[in-house]
């Protein structure tokens, strides 16, 4: 190597040897005892408003109002659960933490340390309560008290609530366009001892189907709708009539809940009691692989279905269905109506997506098991180092956020005299967000361009007549007079602890309030929440979490089997049960049945 | 009598000492002697010390009940628990049996096929031809994995090109994918695809490093094309071959199985089910699967040592290389 | 008289084709064409995925060749605008260039060492074998960094990996190709270890090193799961790839779905940050390609 070379090469890496040197010093930084760091992952889209969560108004309010500093940490998605493992290894991990990519038992951390056992400070033996807005919560909804507590009724960690169950995000629908210009005078039936010839019917809404419901409800209701779909799927506008999910059924109970059981464990309350039971070697599970079988066989399903393993219960076969060539399927409600038809620019479509209720067997009976969320969304925990710093306020933030005002912040954002008193304090940077606004509405609230701050737009307030949070500008915008009640996502914080105002969180279009009515016919009483198996203790909690892979894992191999016809129903059952109960159903059966025992 | 290793040996020239009584001597001699040059080696084992050799420690969690959160000396003993777990799970013969074929497969034609593709593309001389075919055939490696596993996946479907092409010569028509007889060909195929083109870059490297004063000897000995690749370009690149040879029977069951986390499915289990996606698969959701993971890693890095020492030793005895 | 195609061997030497030779010089690039043709398929699909239209993009999921509906730069300037991928480029600059001159240093030493035979050799060579067959895990070098104090600073990404067993035998192999005469030679003139390795060894056994080096680069470039891991405070120091995941999640597939309503240009996105992130290392590589075949023969009369 020529001499010039060498120098130049070394001096190269002496300048980058000094470069990251100095960065590193730069990143140092110290934390005082007023200073909390979170590590918390993200949740939503909503997040993505804020790059750096401190410059949020709600938490820069916060940080006000206790006199202390929040500081977040995000994990990276994708090594979440290593990253939790590594910092809970060490005495200087995060102050706050979410339990969400920890799947081991809470007792664990109490018992290692590493997690503050809160139950003395929610409920203390003797003194104030430090966190008398949780406490209060808990005690007036004893139905969320029993979902978060343990088995030995402490409550060592904290729980964001919603105060109702959210508007559902998605359920079954099918395409009604389709049903209207397929019908014909071979799909008529009785009803109500009248016959009805659906030639006659004028336009989609006389649409009726056999059971005399306006969407899809029994199976048989099914049956005849997918018998309309398949002159489409001939014609060649649609694909298939419907899809299923890979394993080929549910895990949590949809549609498999049309004969009154899941396929995996549910609950059931017999005299008083809370009765677990697994279904998957029932009766009713074999007739329900018969029903898709025969529907497999007509041609109704995706002869694919079991290929599609990378895909969500909720979006199979995405290629398919945005384009409007799925003719049911369990999707979200963004597809509703016709935005699918929307979309894209030459699509030129009359889609129109219509919600079906979840499918039973016959009109004296209701499904129980089935996907719905839970009002329980995120656990966090309080770390051993938080209580080297001044807990108290951190604590007291907290709860605040638990309580009334508190839950309105999350949700809004800051009204007009928090946010002239925080400007007052010398406060400057809220507003770098852009606006969910479209043009014309900005327009309309006398801003021209699209980038424009909020801090001319204005932010909602309570608006004391009405008793609702409106938003609060000089101008009614066309959002406003419709009556929608939509929120600037910039400013909205949920997903930190606290109580979330469900009323108002889902941005919800009026025109899909009937849907929703749909999706909301029944209660998933049945479903067994994933908070419930976390309650075992760790060694039960291992046990538990290898049979219900190895014993989903079977099922999903197994069940397609069945419905394409490789495996037969009646000679194949048998060892099909045993093999299942080899993999530990009745193991995990007796564990869940345990934890109702001590819960009740 | 010349006893120092100068720069410029390799070979054992030194002459015989006179017999000492201790065997340590003749280590700590040679190191006295040749000192210079031990040093050299310093830096990188500090390096090896720090970084791999302290946090190997953790190994013995195979054999505790670990918790991170409790530390190494809060767990119990349970000793040989988990290779029990291991081993007496009924699957286990059969996920074992796939990561051994697919390894041999993927070691076979991931040397092969590169030293192949490398003796092609040196014979094309054209300045202007060699150097993009060249960089097209690496390309696949960068681009990362789940695009490449997607167009897979869309290429096997149904309706998809490859298909066609199945059925054009007699096959019947199926998600290719969803076939378990053909997963082994399939996984080998994509780990060729990204593979091939970067690992022939070492043995491109290595060709041309071939002196090439033996080719021209060789060619007014009368030599043709073959005999020159046979004679000359061959062996001049057999250590090359021999370490990569032997370095990837060491990591062939830690490597080549990413693709087959995003091409398997349910139905092609009993084919694609490696270790490594099993046991992860397993431990979805779990919770204190530390100690069992280690063990499972532990069972591999055994297995792999054993292999890279004798594919080491074989080399040696067949090809007069060896690795060490 | 028919002028016959000559091909060059090397230097002063012509050779005359034969038939047989242009046939298999015809069908061996045929084969090879088609080979690089494969092989840029991925790239040129996410290429093309990247100026398409989102919602045409997101309904054909077979292969591209021309960019799915109208061309459109949409996602291109969104990502382009945000100030955290070019700190990220930044970064991961530095992380490559110490990285690697670290890398090959270390791998130099090492390859140059076990290429002499001493009674140490074996056994070293075993000791650094075994680096690469045995792993403690994530939480104890996780440990072991944090005792050093390198978390949260470069070095934590710099120094750990950026030499291994493999790079160390691959050298060693190169090393032990040097012609002795050259080195006998050097020894005569009165050279040390240091300066043999440097001046002389290295530059006969540069085209395999410089495989080691492109390694390195590439390794380095593409390492996001470290940094996700050592680096979780310190966001300035992120290098690109762990940036391009953060934004990859944002824009995912499942937060697209469920907006309302759906904005499909999003979905443009994710192959832009894939090109962003690949490009610079595929115009790298051909320039380390230059010296693959760098040899300096001569200077010894046989």
């Amino acid at each position: 190597m020529k001499k010039i070379t060498r120098k130049t090469v070394a001096l190269a890496v002496a300048a980058c040897m000094m470069v990251p040197a100095c960065a590193g010093l730069a990143a140092c930084g110290g934390g005082s005892a007023d200073s909390f760091t979170i590590w918390i992952s993200p949740n939503s889209a909503l997040w993505e408003e804020y790059q750096d969560l401190t410059l949020n108004p709600v938490i820069q309010y916060l940080d006000y109002k206790f006199d202390i500093d929040l500081q977040f940490q995000i994990p990276i998605s994708g090594s979440e659960k290593e990253q939790f493992t590594v910092l809970t290894t060490g005495t200087d991990c995060p102050d706050v933490m979410d339990l969400s990519y920890y799947s081991g038992s809470v007792t664990d951390l109490v018992e290692d340390g590493v997690a503050v056992d809160l139950t003395e400070y929610i409920y203390p033996e003797s003194g104030e309560s430090l966190f008398p807005n949780y406490a209060g919560y808990l005690d007036k909804t004893p139905d969320v008290k029993s979902l978060i507590s343990s088995l030995d009724h402490k409550f060592p960690t904290l729980y964001t609530i919603d105060d109702a169950l959210r508007a559902p995000w998605g359920g079954y629908m099918y395409r009604k366009d389709l049903v209207f210009k397929y019908k014909s005078a071979d799909d008529k039936f009785t009803l109500d001892g009248k016959e009805v010839n659906p030639a006659t019917w004028q336009s989609e809404e006389d649409i009726v189907f056999p059971s005399g419901a306006k969407a899809p409800d029994l199976i048989s209701d099914y049956d005849w709708l997918f018998q309309v779909l398949q002159r489409a799927v001939d014609a060649g506008e649609l694909d298939y009539c419907t899809s299923i999910f890979y394993p080929g059924y549910l895990e949590t109970g949809d549609i498999v809940s049309a004969w009154g059981i899941s396929a995996s464990w549910y609950k059931t309350v017999e005299n008083g009691k809370t009765v677990v039971k697994y279904g998957g070697m029932s009766d009713e599970f074999k007739e329900y692989i018969k029903k898709i079988k025969e529907w497999y066989d007509k041609g109704y399903i995706d002869k694919d279905f079991s290929s599609r393993t990378n895909d969500m219960f909720f979006a199979i076969n995405s290629e398919s269905y945005t384009r409007g060539r799925t003719g049911c399927f369990y999707g979200t409600d963004n597809l509703l109506g016709n935005l699918l038809a929307t979309a894209g620019d030459d699509v030129d479509q009359n889609i129109d997506m219509r919600a079906a209720y979840m499918p039973r067997l016959s009109k004296d009976m209701e499904p129980t098991v089935f996907y719905a969320a839970t009002q329980i969304n995120r656990n966090l925990m309080v770390t051993s180092s938080a209580m080297n710093k001044n807990y108290e306020k951190l604590f007291a933030a907290l709860d605040y956020l638990y309580g009334e005002e508190g839950s309105l912040l999350t949700r809004f954002g800051l009204n007009k005299e928090q946010y002239a008193e925080l400007k007052d304090a010398g406060v400057t940077n809220f507003w770098d967000a852009e606006v969910n606004l479209t043009q014309d509405e900005l327009a309309l609230a006398g801003v021209t361009e699209s980038t424009q701050k909020l801090s001319d737009i204005g932010v909602y307030h309570l608006d004391e007549a009405s008793g609702k949070y409106v938003y609060w500008s000089d101008i009614e915008t066309d959002y406003v007079k419709q009556g929608y009640e939509m929120c600037a996502s910039a400013m909205c914080f949920w997903g930190l602890a606290g109580v979330s105002k469900m009323k108002y969180m889902h941005m919800s279009d009026a025109r899909y309030e009937a849907q929703y009515e749909i999706w909301t016919a029944y209660e998933p009483t049945g479903n067994i929440d994933m908070s419930y198996p976390a309650k075992l203790t760790s060694e039960e909690n291992s046990d538990y979490v290898i049979n219900y892979n190895s014993l989903t894992d079977y099922m999903a191999t197994e069940v397609p089997k069945f419905i394409k016809g490789t495996k037969s129903l009646d000679s194949d059952w048998k060892s099909f049960c045993n093999s299942q109960i080899m993999k530990g159903c009745n193991k995990n059966l007796a564990y869940l049945q345990k934890i109702f025992d001590a819960l009740a | 009598m010349e006893e120092k290793v100068l720069a410029g040996e390799r070979t054992e020239s030194i002459p015989p000492k006179e017999k000492k009584p201790k065997k340590e001597n003749k280590f700590i001699k040679d190191f006295k002697q040749n000192w210079r040059l031990h040093i050299i080696i310093l830096p990188v084992l500090a390096f090896f010390i720090i970084f791999s050799y302290f946090p190997m420690i953790g190994i013995i969690t195979a054999f505790l009940d670990y918790r991170p959160t409790r530390g190494i000396f809060k767990s119990e003993w349970v000793g040989f628990k988990y290779f029990g777990q291991i081993f007496s799970d009924a699957q286990f013969a059969l996920v074992f049996r796939n990561t051994c074929v697919m390894a041999c497969l993927n070691l076979f034609f991931g040397l092969v096929i590169p030293v192949i593709f490398a003796l092609l593309l040196s014979e094309v001389k054209i300045k202007w031809l060699n150097r993009p075919i060249q960089i097209c055939s690496y390309l696949p490696n960068f681009v990362a994995a789940v695009v490449v596993c997607n167009i897979v996946i869309n290429f096997l479907a149904t309706n998809g090109v490859v298909t066609n092409i199945f059925v054009a010569f007699g096959a019947e028509r199926e998600n290719i994918l969803s076939d378990p007889k053909y997963f082994w060909g399939i996984n080998t195929v994509v780990n060729l695809w990204q593979g091939m083109g970067y690992a022939a870059i070492v043995f491109t490297a290595a060709i041309q490093n071939v002196n090439q004063d033996l080719h021209e000897a060789a060619v007014l000995d009368g030599a043709n094309r073959w005999q020159r690749m046979w004679h000359i370009t061959l062996p001049g690149i057999l250590p090359m071959i021999v370490t990569m040879l032997v370095l990837k029977t060491g990591l062939m069951f830690s490597t080549g199985f990413d693709n087959i986390l995003l091409l398997y499915m349910p139905s092609t289990y009993e084919t694609a089910d490696v270790i490594s996606t099993y046991t992860y698969r397993m431990s979805l959701g779990g919770g204190n699967q530390y100690g069992f993971s280690a063990a499972v890693g532990l069972f591999q890095s055994v297995i792999s040592t054993v292999l890279l020492v004798l594919s080491n030793w074989l080399s040696g005895k067949l090809a007069k290389t060896s690795l060490f | 008289m028919k002028k016959e195609k000559s091909v060059k061997i090397s230097t002063g030497m012509v050779e005359h084709p034969s038939v047989g030779r242009i046939v298999f010089l015809v069908v061996d690039i045929i084969l090879l064409l088609g080979i690089a043709f494969v092989c840029i398929l991925p790239l040129w699909h996410v290429i093309m995925a990247s100026i398409s239209d989102g919602y045409a993009l997101y309904t054909t999921k077979s292969l591209l060749f021309v960019p799915a509906g109208k061309i459109s730069f949409e996602g291109f300037s969104k990502v382009i605008a945000l100030s955290q991928v070019w700190k990220g480029y930044g970064m991961t600059l530095v992380y490559v260039v110490s990285s690697t001159v670290l890398g090959v240093f270390l791998t130099m030493c090492g390859g140059y060492y076990l290429s002499k035979k001493t009674l140490w050799t074996k056994f070293i060579s075993i000791l650094i074998l075994l680096t690469m067959m045995f792993n403690g895990g994530l939480v104890p070098t996780y440990m072991v960094l944090r005792t050093l104090g390198l978390l949260n600073t470069p070095f934590a990404i710099i120094i750990p990996g950026c030499t291994n067993a493999i790079y160390i035998m691959m050298a060693m192999t190169a090393f032990r190709n040097v012609p002795p005469s050259i080195e006998e030679a050097a020894t005569l003139d009165g050279c040390g270890h240091w300066r043999m390795m440097f001046q002389i060894s290295f530059p006969m056994a540069k085209g395999i090193m410089m495989v080691v080096a492109m390694n390195c680069v590439v390794m380095q470039w593409n390492s996001w799961f470290p940094a996700s891991i050592y680096l979780t405070t310190a966001r300035d120091l992120w290098p690109l790839q762990l940036v391009m995941k953060e934004l990859m999640n944002t824009y995912s597939e499942s937060n697209i779905l469920k907006t309302l309503p759906i904005d499909f240009d999003k979905f443009v996105i994710q192959y832009v940050l894939i090109v962003i992130s690949t490009i610079p290392i595929l115009i790298a590589c051909p320039f380390f390609q230059r010296y693959f075949g760098d040899m300096t023969v001569g200077g010894v009369k046989e």
